[in-house]
């Protein structure tokens, strides 16, 4: 009887396992769908990355989560959006600070961000200090770890084919190691999509910008064409007023030239000769 | 809403992903707790710390240690911001 007993728990709990498995595999796809589906609503880099952070920063329940792109010209990375918790945007905003508004520039000069935007390997830091450096004041740093809780950053190479197109930044209020089995498969998971998602959006702006230009350029070509048609026409007006001012008085000083050379009033001499 | 009312609530949605409404159903066997589903809001008559960890070893009696676990990650990022002695021993 005991074993019975036994036996059916065993199975239970085997039974158990297997439906967290599934329900890690759900909610992970659920998230990417809620990604996807983002994506397809909106499609400027900025519109989908606002979607992405959002997202991912409420499904997670994570402080900070920001996009920034990597222009490796310029060396820098420059946010294109950032989602915060209630109480992260409170202290901002008594600190009149706004992670969007602040590029991180030298990136080969910052360990913490060249490893991951020329190295493609995620980094992690329990320092806010070590992200930020001189690009935020000491003292907000700390009333930002103080008020949000942000103990771990984490961040994240957004890898296009051979191109890092950006990085993703993740500030939780714990230790990564405490992070579930969802929270890790998500994150593993949506870092590709994030990627192809940001690539689409780029390669859209890309085709109506060129749609743009060529747009212009042919309106361009219209108006030119229309001020041709009518210098045209202004050229047609001159030559036929020109043509019958010049002809008016020709006509009669022809007329008198034959009228002289036919002798009408005499015999010209060379004195009064043409 | 407390990070301790929110506990229970975690739990239990937790659960349910994996167990079904079953979750629910359990969760309303814990003495000291009642819960209004509808609402998404649970409370406590009694000792907080004693009635979640009454919650999570009632999960644990019929599936196992796994499901043990699953409590703990679920409340992580709220007991993140608990000091020690408020955290209930079930889930440290």
């Amino acid at each position: 009887m005991f074993n019975f007993f036994n036996g059916n728990k065993k199975i239970t709990e085997k039974l158990y396992e297997q439906n967290l498995e599934l329900a890690v595999k759900n909610k992970t796809l659920s998230l990417l769908e809620e990604l996807y589906q983002k994506s397809v609503l909106n499609l400027t880099p900025e519109e989908i990355a606002r979607e992405i952070t959002n997202i991912i920063r409420k499904d997670l329940n994570i402080e900070l989560v920001g996009v920034l792109i990597f222009n490796k010209d310029a060396d820098s990375l420059v946010p294109l959006a950032f989602s915060k918790s209630e109480r992260l945007t409170k202290t901002l905003h008594k600190l009149n600070l706004h992670f969007g508004d602040i590029p991180i520039t030298d990136i080969s000069h910052r360990e913490f961000f060249k490893k991951v935007a020329y190295s493609r390997e995620e980094n992690i830091t329990n320092n806010l200090q070590e992200v930020w450096q001189e690009l935020v004041n000491q003292e907000h740093i700390k009333e930002i770890k103080e008020q949000s809780h942000i103990k771990t950053t984490l961040l994240y190479p957004l890898i296009k084919g051979d191109k890092v197109l950006g990085v993703l930044l993740l500030g939780f209020n714990r230790d990564y190691n405490t992070l579930n089995t969802f929270e890790k498969a998500s994150i593993k998971s949506f870092i590709n999509v994030i990627a192809l998602l940001l690539d689409k959006a780029y390669l859209y702006k890309d085709l109506q910008d060129s749609f743009e230009v060529t747009k212009r350029a042919y309106a361009l070509e219209k108006r030119a064409k229309e001020e041709l048609a009518k210098l045209d026409k202004v050229k047609d007006q001159f030559l036929m007023t020109t043509q019958h001012n010049l002809r008016t008085p020709l006509t009669s000083m022809m007329g008198y030239s034959d009228l002289l050379l036919n002798g009408t009033f005499g015999k010209q001499t060379k004195k009064t000769g043409l | 809403m407390t990070t301790f009312d929110q506990i229970p609530i975690r739990i239990i949605k937790e659960q349910e992903l994996i167990i079904g409404p079953l979750a629910w159903d359990e969760a309303g066997k814990v003495v000291g707790l009642t819960i209004d589903q509808s609402h998404n809001s649970v409370s406590f008559s009694g000792d907080e710390k004693d009635i979640v960890n009454r919650l999570v070893a009632q999960y644990e009696r019929l599936f196992g240690r796994a499901s043990h676990e699953v409590c703990k990650e679920a409340v992580q990022d709220l007991i993140a911001e608990m000091s020690p002695e408020e955290i209930p021993s079930s889930l440290k």
